[in-house]
Parts: C-alpha cells; sequence; structure tokens
C-alpha cells in the first residue's frame, strides 16, 4: 500500500511540473519545473532500486545541465524572452499527435497485463551486493567500449562549445 | 510491487508531454528543455525495465544517456549563445531568414 | 583490452584528430595547410589500417562490434569520401577565413562516429556513434560563426537532431525490455515472431530516428534549410558522408538485428520511400537556389535507396551499395563545382548566376553537366546502373508498383536537372566575369568524381563484385 501511495504521489507530481514545463510563459520558470521534474525522476530511480543513478541524476542533471540552461537564459538577457508570443501555428499538429499519442497509451494501458506478465522480479542481480559495485563492475568490463566511446564523445562535445560559443578562436 | 507497466506508461505520458513541447513551444531553449524531458523518460523506461528483468544493462545505458545529454546541452547552448550574438532573438519564428 | 585492434582505424583517426587540436595552437592561423594535409593522412592510414585487416571477421567487446565484410567496405567508402571533403575544403577555408584546425579534428571525429556506426553490433554503440558523428555535424554546420544564416542551420540540425534522437533512444528502451538485449545478434534471435504492440512500437521510433538521419520523408523537413545555410563543404559531408554513414547502419540493423519483422518494416518503407521521391522531386522542381535543389535531390535519393530496403532481398542490399557509391561520387562532384563557383560569404549559388557558365568556363560546366546527368540517371553514368539496380532487385521482389512510381519520378527529376544545363549552355552570359582560379585539390576532387561516375557507369560490374562479397559476408 505505501508503495502505490509513493509512486502515484510522485508520478502526479512528475506530470504536474512536467505540465508546467510547457505552460510556462517563461523560459526561467519553465526550467525551474524541469529541475523540480527531474528531482521526482530521482525519487522514482530510488524506488527502482538504482540508488548511484539517482545520485548521479541530481549531480549531472539538476547540478550541471539546469544549471547550464539557467546561466544561458541569464546570459542572453530574459527580457529579450518574456513578451515572446507563445501561440504558435502548429498547435494543431500538436493536438493530433497528442490525441494519437492518447489512444497508444490507452491501449498500452489495456494490453499492458498481457504483455507483461507481473511478478516478483528476480532480485539476484540487483540486491546481491552494492548497486554502485554492481554498476561499476558492468562497465568496465562489458560495457567497457561504449565507456570509453562516450569520452571521444565529451571531448568532441567540448571542443564543439568552445569552437562555437567563444569569442575569438 | 508497482508492476512494470505503471512505470511505461508514466515514462510514455512524459515523452510526449516532452514531444508535444518541442512542437508547440516556440522559444528555443524551453524546446531544448522539452528534449531533455524526453530523454529523461526514456531513461525512465530503461530503469524500469532493468528492475523488471533483474539486469543490471538497463541502468548501463541510463549512464551513456546521461552522457549524451550533457554533450547535447552543452554544444546545444553553445549554438544558442552564437545565435543570439547574431540575432538578439531566440524566437524560431523571427529567426527563420529561410523558410522554416 | 586486445580487441582494440578491431577498432584500429577508429583510433588512428581520433588520435590524428586530437593531435591536429593539439598542434594547430603553434600554427599560423590564415594559411596554413598542415591541419588539412594531416587530415588527409589520418584518413589515409585509417584506410591502409582497413585494407591490412580486410578479411579479418570477428565479433568483439562482448558481442559489441562486429568485423565483417559489410562493416570493412563501409569504412572504405566513408574514408574515401572524407578524405575527398577533407581536401576540397582547404581552400574554402581560406577563402572565408575559417582556417582553423578545430574544422578537420572535428571531421575527423565525425568520421570516427560514422565509422563506429557500421562496425557497431549493439544499439547502443550505433547511438553513441551517431551522436558523435550527430554532434560534430551540428558544430560543422555553425563553423562559421558571424554568418547568421550558418548557426541558424546549425540551431535547426541540432534541435531536430536532437528530437530524433530521443526518438531512436525511445525504440531501442522498449526492444530492450522486450529481448532483455540491445545486441543485434540477441534482437534477431528473440524478434522471430509476429510482433507484439511494443515491439512494434520500438521498431517504428527506430525508424523515425533513422529517417531523420537519411532524411526520409516526412522527417525531411530539415533538409533544404540546413543544407543552404552551412559551408558548402559541410553541405557536401552531410549530404553523401553522414548520409551513407546513416544508410549503411540502417542496413545492418534492419537485416541484422530487425529480419525477422521485415514484413512490418517493409510495408512502413514502401509508403515512406514513394512519399521521400515525390515530395523531394516535386519540390525540387521549383527551387532557385542551386544548393536548395541539390538538398531536394538528396531528398529524392534517399527515396531510391529505400526501394532497395523495400526489396528486403540480397540483391537489395548490393544494389543499396553500389547506389551509396555512385550517389556519393556525382554528389562529391557536384557540390566542389557549387564551392568553386560561389564567391565569398557562400555567395552566388542562384540559378541565375549559372547562366552561361558554358562559354565562360568550359571544363567546370562540362564536368557539372556529367554529375547532373548521372542524378538524372542518364545511361553510361553510375547514377543510371544505380538505378537500374535498385529498379530490378524491386522488381525481382515482385514489387511492380513501386517500379512504376519510382520511373515516374525519374522523370520528373530529369527536369529540373537538364533544366540547369540548359541554363548553361543555351544561354549567353549577361556580364563580363573574372575567371575562377581552381584549386589543387578541389581539381583532384572534380576528376576522381568524373572518372569514377564515367568508369561505374560503363564497368558496374567492377565495383557490383565487392558489393556483392560484402553483402554475402555481411547479411548471408
Amino acid at each position: 500500500m505505501i508503495d502505490q501511495i509513493i509512486f502515484y504521489t510522485l508520478a502526479f507530481i512528475i506530470v504536474a511540473m512536467s505540465l508546467m514545463v510547457i505552460l510556462a510563459r517563461n523560459a526561467v520558470r519553465s526550467a525551474l519545473y524541469l529541475i523540480s521534474a527531474l528531482l521526482g525522476f530521482a525519487a522514482l530511480y530510488i524506488r527502482l532500486q538504482a540508488e548511484l543513478l539517482a545520485g548521479v541524476q541530481i549531480l549531472v542533471y539538476v547540478g550541471g545541465i539546469m544549471v547550464l540552461f539557467l546561466f544561458v537564459i541569464m546570459l542572453v538577457s530574459v527580457r529579450t524572452m518574456e513578451h515572446q508570443a507563445r501561440q504558435t501555428r502548429q498547435w494543431k499538429a500538436a493536438v493530433v499527435i497528442a490525441l494519437g499519442v492518447a489512444a497508444e497509451l490507452i491501449y498500452l494501458i489495456v494490453r499492458g497485463g498481457s504483455i507483461f506478465v507481473t511478478k516478483q522480479p528476480p532480485d539476484a542481480l540487483l540486491t546481491k551486493s552494492q548497486n554502485t559495485q554492481v554498476v561499476g563492475e558492468a562497465l568496465y568490463s562489458t560495457y567497457l567500449l561504449p565507456f570509453e566511446i562516450a569520452s571521444v564523445l565529451l571531448l568532441v562535445a567540448m571542443i564543439g562549445a568552445v569552437v562555437l560559443a567563444k569569442k575569438k578562436i | 510491487m508497482i508492476p512494470v507497466q505503471h512505470y511505461l506508461v508514466l515514462a510514455a505520458g512524459l515523452f510526449s508531454i516532452g514531444a508535444i513541447g518541442v512542437l508547440v513551444k516556440r522559444n528555443v531553449l524551453t524546446m531544448f528543455m522539452c528534449i531533455e524531458l524526453m530523454l529523461n523518460a526514456v531513461n525512465l523506461t530503461f530503469v524500469a525495465f532493468s528492475r523488471h528483468l533483474g539486469r543490471i544493462d538497463g541502468q548501463i545505458f541510463v549512464f551513456f544517456v546521461m552522457t549524451v545529454a550533457a554533450a547535447e546541452a552543452a554544444v546545444g547552448l553553445a549554438i544558442i549563445v552564437a545565435l543570439y550574438r547574431n540575432r538578439e532573438t531566440l524566437n524560431v519564428d523571427e529567426a527563420s531568414s529561410m523558410k522554416w | 583490452m586486445s580487441d582494440f585492434r578491431y577498432l584500429l582505424p577508429e583510433v588512428i583517426l581520433s588520435v590524428v584528430a586530437s593531435l591536429i587540436m593539439l598542434l594547430s595552437p603553434l600554427l599560423d592561423r590564415k594559411d596554413s595547410n598542415t591541419p588539412g594535409i594531416l587530415s588527409g593522412l589520418g584518413l589515409l592510414l585509417a584506410t591502409a589500417a582497413t585494407l591490412l585487416t580486410w578479411r579479418q571477421r570477428a565479433l568483439g567487446f562482448s558481442g559489441m562490434v562486429l568485423i565483417d565484410g559489410f562493416s570493412q567496405l563501409s569504412r572504405l567508402l566513408l574514408y574515401g569520401i572524407l578524405f575527398c571533403v577533407a581536401i576540397a575544403a582547404i581552400d574554402f577555408l581560406k577563402r572565408e577565413q575559417i582556417n582553423f584546425g578545430e574544422f578537420y579534428a572535428l571531421l575527423l571525429f565525425a568520421t570516427t562516429g560514422a565509422s563506429l556506426m557500421v562496425v557497431s553490433a549493439d544499439l547502443i554503440l550505433t547511438f553513441l556513434g551517431i551522436e558523435i558523428l550527430s554532434i560534430g555535424t551540428y558544430v560543422l554546420a555553425g563553423f562559421k560563426r558571424e554568418d547568421p544564416r550558418c548557426t541558424e542551420a546549425s540551431l535547426k540540425y541540432f534541435l531536430l537532431g536532437g528530437f530524433s534522437t530521443a526518438f531512436f533512444l525511445y525504440g531501442v528502451a522498449l526492444l530492450y525490455g522486450k529481448t532483455t538485449s540491445t545486441r543485434y545478434q540477441a534482437l534477431a534471435t528473440s524478434l522471430q515472431t509476429v510482433p507484439d504492440i511494443l515491439t512494434f512500437t520500438g521498431l517504428t521510433l527506430i525508424l523515425v530516428g533513422f529517417g531523420f538521419k537519411v532524411a526520409m520523408a516526412p522527417f525531411h523537413v530539415w533538409t533544404p534549410d540546413v543544407y543552404e545555410g552551412a559551408p558548402t563543404p559541410i553541405t557536401t559531408f552531410m549530404s553523401t558522408g553522414s548520409k551513407i554513414a546513416a544508410v549503411l547502419a540502417f542496413v545492418r540493423v534492419f537485416y541484422m538485428a530487425l529480419e525477422g519483422l521485415n514484413k512490418e518494416w517493409g510495408d512502413i518503407l514502401w509508403v515512406a520511400a514513394v512519399l521521400t521521391m515525390f515530395l523531394g522531386n516535386i519540390a525540387a522542381l521549383s527551387q532557385s537556389n542551386i544548393k536548395r535543389l541539390l538538398a531536394y535531390s538528396s531528398i529524392a535519393h534517399a527515396g531510391y535507396l529505400l526501394i532497395g530496403f523495400v526489396s528486403r532481398s540480397r540483391f537489395g542490399v548490393e544494389a543499396i551499395l553500389f547506389y551509396t557509391l555512385s550517389y556519393a561520387l556525382m554528389n562529391l562532384g557536384a557540390f566542389t563545382v557549387v564551392q568553386l563557383i560561389s564567391r565569398q560569404g557562400d555567395n552566388r549559388v542562384l540559378l541565375h548566376d549559372y547562366v552561361g557558365l558554358g562559354t565562360r568556363h568550359r571544363w567546370l560546366a562540362v564536368s557539372l553537366s556529367l554529375f547532373l546527368f548521372s542524378l538524372a540517371g542518364i545511361p553510361a553514368t553510375a547514377g543510371f546502373m544505380g538505378k537500374l539496380f535498385l529498379f530490378s532487385a524491386a522488381a525481382q521482389s515482385g514489387l511492380y508498383w513501386l517500379v512504376v512510381l519510382a520511373v515516374i519520378n525519374s522523370a520528373i527529376a530529369v527536369y529540373y536537372y537538364i533544366r540547369i544545363i540548359v541554363l548553361m549552355f543555351m544561354r549567353e552570359p549577361e556580364a563580363k566575369e573574372e575567371t575562377i582560379r581552381i584549386p589543387l585539390g578541389a581539381l583532384a576532387v572534380i576528376t576522381v568524381a568524373a572518372l569514377g561516375t564515367l568508369v561505374l557507369g560503363i564497368f558496374p560490374t567492377i565495383f557490383m563484385q565487392a558489393a556483392e562479397a560484402a553483402t554475402v559476408a555481411g547479411i548471408g
């Protein structure tokens, strides 16, 4: 019972915050709502026994990416963005997509039960030892290559960001 | 114990909120935030499956998605700064000398 | 650790890229040729490394990397294309005063990503490869930072690229949930039967992700703007290198991992192919900017390539391989000519500027005509043979309607290609203009592309045999 209460409260908060990201007029507010939603995700990860991810989510997303967003919003001045029209000519397309997705969601819920046998998930891998240890072992053995490739990716992003944003190169 | 499909439906809903946001919003920064929301919905799907299947792989993938999100954020925000320097606007419609 | 030997070309490329970054502060920013030459050397080294291990067939990194004939041939194709892009870019960068080493470093990193996409046997690795390629390209598209058109092109590409990435990843997540793996082999064994709603959604989402990358309708809207706004060498790169990497990875994912669902994706791609061809060709009819026109033409060509997918046969894959090479040659040639004719600031790219080119610069006009003939699919050119193979692959699989629609499209396309040739040769120039200096790099690229277009058009079996061997090794 307590599981359900926690899950549905968190789900409600995340959905509400995500909706506010779209509905807010001001980019700063959108960013703050998104931060709240991301914290909600972190809480869900803890419920899903991914403690390390929950920490990383807060450090990387909230502490890194979203702070970067806020910096850029401040940098390009809030004033220019405030009086921008919110209405767009694409809202009709958006409504159609929304309806399509809603239909798919309902279908997923109805059919969901038959696709996934609801069972007690095997805990062996996840609770045998500490979450961090299991993740670390996988990251440095099976997933060594993508791990290395990710560092190349970050290097490319770093060079790219400097090339684009630095005043004089 | 929450069944996995509840997580999936939540993630699908958040993914579509993000997708709609990208299509509806005109402010580049907000559009970009909506993309981040979509990526987070994907992450939730991965973690939920990881728990459901009792396999760690799903959590590992989330690390890579986060790396990519961080890289995209750095480059994307640099592009936005460069654009602002040239145009002084962040509205996609105004910023269109070429037809969208 | 020893598995890294399978990735020798990729390691070489990223090392050379880092080397360029380290050297470039020491070099003259204005007219140093060193970064360009280094990047060319790096690509040659990577090619040599690929050739040395040509017969290798290996599954490394716990099943994440699969080296076989198909990936080896794909690597060679990509390195060759990138070599041409790099040496043709040298003089352009000097003219536009953006001769920075970072350009070549990013180009090489992007190649590393493209190369990873074609050797990968795991969706997560493929995803990382796509991202390295895309992030490099976002930056390169906006490389002329003070040009607003350029930055806008970069922004549009970035936003839609990020959007499509999210779709691709969601697809991967759903397939992971269904099959507990992202390895192509594991996916292939699990996904044999009629798919349930979840698998089908996953498949469609991955298709959307690839659709953006290869400019498949209805996900092609970004193409004309980005191709027009980006610096011309980068337009060349996007229309050849990055598109071909996406097509080849597309082949590997769909024929190796999702083969069991080929009824489903075949049907979706049938519709997408027809839509892509028609939208590309009809929009190209009314263009007045040559970069935009070639962008729509490249959308249409993506449509022809999709026919090879719909055929769902080994011959179809061979035809795709043949077509990617001939498409790369003619686009490399055409865009390099456009780059030579354009003036500083990427001006003079309107069709109007091509009036009477035949009398002023005969050889440029003749070679551009050859590439346009090939794009239009006139016999004795590579484009014709490529289309012939694709259409006969479709006919062999009984897709007669698709062939009829594709032939109609080829006929429409002839109009706008021939129109440019008519402008160049049948009309007198309005004003006398100064001569165009043709730099050595660009001259070499145009010569190679022109020879390649003719040789493939007259002796197609030369490459077709290699394509057949690669397909047998890769797809079986």
